[in-house]
């Protein structure tokens, strides 16, 4: 059992003491500063420092120079959500914490955390920390998520230097090889939306032929069905209709329309049979083992890379390019069709009872980070051991080392960027993969550009609506309707009618009034 | 096809050269590397050693693969094994007679296990072989779903950790033998917290850990284990260690028996020379308060390795295999030797020791070992890793007893490329140098040892770098050069870049 100790304070004691007092916070915050040696203690948790847990020479740098002992731990992707809820339930938040903020949450949690004093708005004045304040000032509808008139947390950018971007790289990727072997390749793999099909149906028919293939085309399992994206006006719940009255984007005849084409090519076994049924995950390894002859996911860099990656380890006879090949599709409209998106993923938030002094700290890291000296020492680490500078360029002095070194100020970037402005001249990065995404990434820019694109998404003003009872029911309603539309296309509902009328158990009626009310 | 040899160029002296210390001169010749006897480091080494089991299952081994492992320790020749196991893996029939009183907690005791024959098979050959062992549980007892014993929050401060930890070693010690146990890991890196839900360690402070060494230390000398030492921390990381090593040196120099530490470091700190400096900071912080440190007892690393190259998801590290692994541990054993540690435990020996487990069901070994015995894992696993022969080069050369010396031309400020370290045995006897050179370009250095080694008239030079280094038929590391001459005569020698090479008077 442990005794209770009394606490002589000698003087030499008070000596200690004195410096780390008047270091303490001074601002009434809850959680008072605490420090190890000179060095302020802060915990930080990312789902992105799940490969990192410090003890690398670039964190000590770090934390020397920024007088900042680091406590890190990281998020699983499936219990982000339950982990970051427990944590601010229990009290026990960490003092930066990370969180995968949407529309669809965006009441429940930020509103709610504002409401509950549980989130730290970050300082009016931004101007000591002028990259994160650039950041913020090209977030794409930063508007939603500032109340009365303070930020609550930092949006994490996609790319700082190209905010611009605006749709999602959420699109096809196939295997030109075996659509050249069945002479329904397309040039430059464009395919119109009746090459599109043919080229389904002649997956389909290799099948029989190949007892390691399931099925012609498959979605990731947050993706289906895929092919209502070249119908459908939005992503989600919400749309417009042409009287600019917000409806429901699942009752809507263009979605519909799109669902009976997913029902027919799940009847006629173009689609993989256990798609509804797929745990995360499952679709990407099932197209890596050539199961598959089309998949449709989120192409992003890491996603593309990991994909090629596992080709040419495990199939090293088969041309990676053609296997992983990006396909553009064009829908009946004779557009492609992308889904917009926001230029952020998820926000870096402050504990509600950290004190200034230690968000300023924290700022103050983060904007190095963000600045073209701390982006190149997480790029390159360390000059002089790391890398030499020739012709005004980092040039890695021995790359195949440095790719296995953990570099913590890379990973402590991630709470304000997802980097993909590094990508181009990260030492670490697969060039030809990323190649290949920005060369689509620029075709599908032109296309839009020249009329050639359809983006569907949800109005942002309707995206960021706060209002009672949809923040109260659009969450469940999405989840409800994804699964009735899977039921509905694998003929578990084996009518319209009977989706319309699962659908209905729902409030939609009662929440598109509120909506319609609200935006005038 | 015929290795080159690197050029070595003897210069005979009719007798010992006696090396004078420089004088009033502050300029020191970095190409002669002089180990003169005022530049002794210790006269009491501890031995180098590794980190050998228990095995969490042995069934994934076969009987013919332990052989090889027995083989391939014979040959490195450990002074010191770590040997971790877990006591959930002996206690069972947990009774807590309904109430909240712990002292009339029971349990009984099952030994007779693959994890205790395991056990004892390593405390056997260690017994054997002069090795003297650390001996600890990983953790409390309990699962994080079902904690029937509830330790996770007194952790090693509950009573019953020094009770079962005495029945443990009173097993073993009292009742089978071995006393080549020698310290007590009063659980593995304590002031490692871990993430709440996931770790044991979770609710684990100091102040608890010091009362743990306290009740079992008294367990201990009940029963009469009075030769086994607690190690004093056995805490991870040299700037996380500060708070254990300073309240351990202020408050319980004597409840201990060592002041010991996990040490994974970043190559930019070995590459720099830079690490030395940073122990020896902390070394001098414990020394302040305990005096006796380097004398009556000693500071030990229980765990050496390198971070980069781990990777988190595994628990592995993926340059455990590259040449520069072994020449980066041999000079982070040299730098610690340089800053006063006594011994330096390596971890590990055998990928097929532990293994990571994931909620999924899905497990892997964890690799850090120097090669692995494993059944199942692909047969370029199975050879002796590059790390493996250097690490047999300075267990074999720095043995326990040995005076050690340093040189002024370990001076990091002069010149942060090179180190070396030699080794006189107790006896005078045998010796011998090792030496690394960092950069880029060969380097000629004149090695002399001026404490005398006497019957020795042979010297077995080795070159461990990827071009040069050299394998008998066994598998094992042989001389690269026999040369007749003395290491008390100078000889001079072209060290190629980034190369360890050792020179010894006997083979080693």
């Amino acid at each position: 059992m442990e005794k209770k100790k009394l606490l002589l304070i000698t003087p030499t004691l008070l000596a200690l003491l004195l410096p780390a007092m008047l270091l303490s916070s001074c601002d009434g915050s809850a959680k008072e500063d605490e420090y190890d040696g000179d060095k302020l203690i802060v915990s930080l948790r990312n789902l992105y420092f799940d490969a990192w847990s410090g003890g690398d020479n670039y964190t000590d740098y770090i934390e020397n120079n920024f007088k900042l002992k680091l406590g890190l731990s990281n998020y699983s992707w499936a219990d982000w959500t339950t982990q970051v809820n427990g944590a601010i339930n229990g009290n026990n938040v960490e003092d930066v914490f990370h969180f995968n903020l949407d529309s669809y949450n965006f009441a429940s949690t930020y509103e709610y955390w504002v409401e509950g004093e549980i989130i730290k708005a970050l300082p009016e004045d931004m101007s000591a920390w002028p990259h994160i304040q650039s950041l913020l000032a090209n977030t794409s509808n930063i508007d939603a998520l500032t109340i009365d008139g303070k930020m609550y947390g930092i949006p994490i950018a996609k790319n700082i230097k190209n905010p611009e971007t605006t749709f999602a790289p959420f699109t096809y990727v196939y295997r030109r090889d075996w659509a050249r072997d069945l002479g329904v390749y397309q040039e430059n793999d464009v395919y119109t939306w009746e090459q599109f099909n043919a080229l389904i149906h002649a997956f389909n028919l290799r099948l029989q032929n190949d007892p390691n293939m399931v099925a012609a085309i498959g979605d990731v399992e947050w993706g289906f069905p895929s092919v209502t994206n070249f119908y459908k006006d939005s992503p989600h719940c919400f749309t417009k209709n042409s009287s600019d009255e917000v409806v429901s984007n699942f009752h809507s005849a263009k979605y519909v329309e799109g669902l009976n084409v997913a029902k027919d090519m799940v009847a006629r076994q173009y689609y993989y049979q256990n798609q509804y049924s797929s745990k995360d995950g499952e679709m990407n390894k099932r197209y890596a083992a050539q199961k598959l002859g089309i998949l449709y996911e989120n192409l992003s860099y890491t996603n593309y890379n990991k994909l090629r990656t596992d080709y040419i380890r495990n199939y090293p006879a088969v041309d990676v390019d053609d296997a992983t090949a990006i396909m553009k599709v064009k829908g009946p409209d004779g557009k492609f069709a992308l889904e917009g998106t926001e230029n952020w993923f998820s926000m870096t938030f402050f504990d509600a009872e950290i004190s200034d002094n230690k968000q300023k700290k924290v700022l103050d890291l983060m904007d190095w980070l963000l600045s073209e000296d701390g982006t190149r020492f997480a790029m390159y680490g360390i000059e002089g051991y790391d890398y030499d500078m020739i012709n005004n360029e980092p040039v890695l002095k021995d790359v195949d080392e440095y790719k296995n070194k953990t570099n913590g100020a890379k990973y402590l970037r991630y709470m304000t960027t997802l980097g993909y402005d590094t990508l181009s001249y990260d030492p670490l990065v697969n060039q030809d993969s990323l190649t290949i995404v920005n060369d689509w990434t620029a075709e599908m820019s032109e296309a839009r550009e020249n009329n050639q694109m359809r983006i569907f998404e949800e109005d942002p003003e309707v995206r960021w609506l706060s209002s009672p009872l949809k923040n109260q029911h659009s969450g469940r309603m999405l989840s409800n309707a994804n699964s009735y539309v899977t039921q509905y296309a694998f003929n578990n509902l084996t009518n319209i009618e009977a989706y319309y009328s699962q659908l209905n158990r729902d409030p939609w009626e009662s929440v598109l009034a509120e909506i319609n009310a609200k935006l005038g | 096809m015929k290795r080159t040899l690197e050029k070595i160029a003897l210069l005979c002296a009719a007798g010992i050269v006696t090396i004078g210390i420089s004088g009033c001169s502050d300029v020191v010749d970095l190409d002669k590397v002089y180990f003169t006897k005022n530049m002794q480091l210790t006269s009491q080494f501890g031995g180098l050693g590794v980190e050998w089991g228990a095995y969490e299952d042995t069934n994934k081994i076969t009987s013919e693969a332990w052989q090889r492992v027995l083989n391939h320790v014979d040959r490195l020749k450990p002074a010191k094994v770590r040997l971790m196991i877990n006591y959930d893996w002996f206690c069972q029939n947990f009774d807590d007679k309904g109430n909240e009183d712990r002292s009339d907690d029971t349990w009984t005791y099952n030994f007779s296990n693959k994890w205790m024959e395991n056990t004892i098979e390593i405390l056997t050959y260690c017994q054997e072989n002069n090795i003297q062992v650390a001996f600890g549980s990983w953790n409390v007892i309990g699962s994080m779903s079902d904690d029937v014993w509830g330790m996770m929050e007194d952790v090693s401060s509950d009573l019953r950790w020094a009770k079962i930890s005495g029945d443990v070693l009173d097993f073993l010690v009292n009742k089978k033998g071995f006393t080549c146990i020698r310290y007590f890991v009063n659980t593995n890196e304590p002031n490692y917290r871990g993430i709440q839900g996931s770790s044991k360690n979770y609710n684990n402070t100091y102040e608890k850990w010091e009362q743990g060494v306290r009740n079992v230390r008294q367990k201990f000398d009940e029963l009469g284990l009075d030769n086994i030492g607690i190690v004093g921390g056995d805490t991870t990381g040299l700037a996380g260690s500060i708070e254990y090593l300073s309240g351990i040196s202020k408050n319980i120099p004597t409840l201990v028996g060592d002041y010991g530490v996990h040490m994974y470091v970043s190559n930019y700190y070995i590459d720099t020379g830079l690490l030395e400096g940073q122990i020896r900071d902390i070394y001098q912080m414990v020394k302040d308060n305990d005096k006796r440190l380097g004398d009556s007892i000693q500071a030990n690393i229980w765990e050496a390795g390198l971070v980069d190259g781990k990777n988190v998801a595994t628990d592995s590290n993926t340059l455990i295999a590259t040449y520069n692994y072994g020449l980066r541990m041999a000079d982070y054993t040299i730098q610690c030797v340089l800053a006063g540690i006594n011994s330096v435990v390596y971890w590990n020996l055998d990928d097929a020791m532990h293994f990571m487990y994931r909620a999924d069901g899905s497990s892997n070994p964890k690799e850090w070992g120097m090669f692995s015995s494993l059944t199942a894992a692909p047969a370029n696993k199975h050879e002796l890793r590059p790390w493996y022969h250097s690490s047999v080069l300075m267990t074999n050369l720095f043995r326990p007893d040995d005076h050690l010396f340093s040189s002024q031309t370990n001076n990091v400020e002069l010149d942060d490329t090179f180190r070396a370290i030699a080794s006189v045995s107790h006896n005078q006897k045998r010796g011998g140098i090792a030496a690394v050179n960092r950069g880029i370009q060969t380097v000629t250095k004149t090695f002399a040892i001026e404490e005398e080694i006497s019957d020795a008239d042979e010297i077995y030079v080795y070159t461990y770098n990827e071009r040069s280094m050299r394998l008998g038929s066994d598998g094992y590391i042989i001389p690269n050069q026999i040369i007749t001459g003395s290491l008390n005569k100078r000889i001079t020698v072209d060290i190629p870049a980034n190369t360890l090479l050792v020179l010894s008077t006997t083979r080693l």
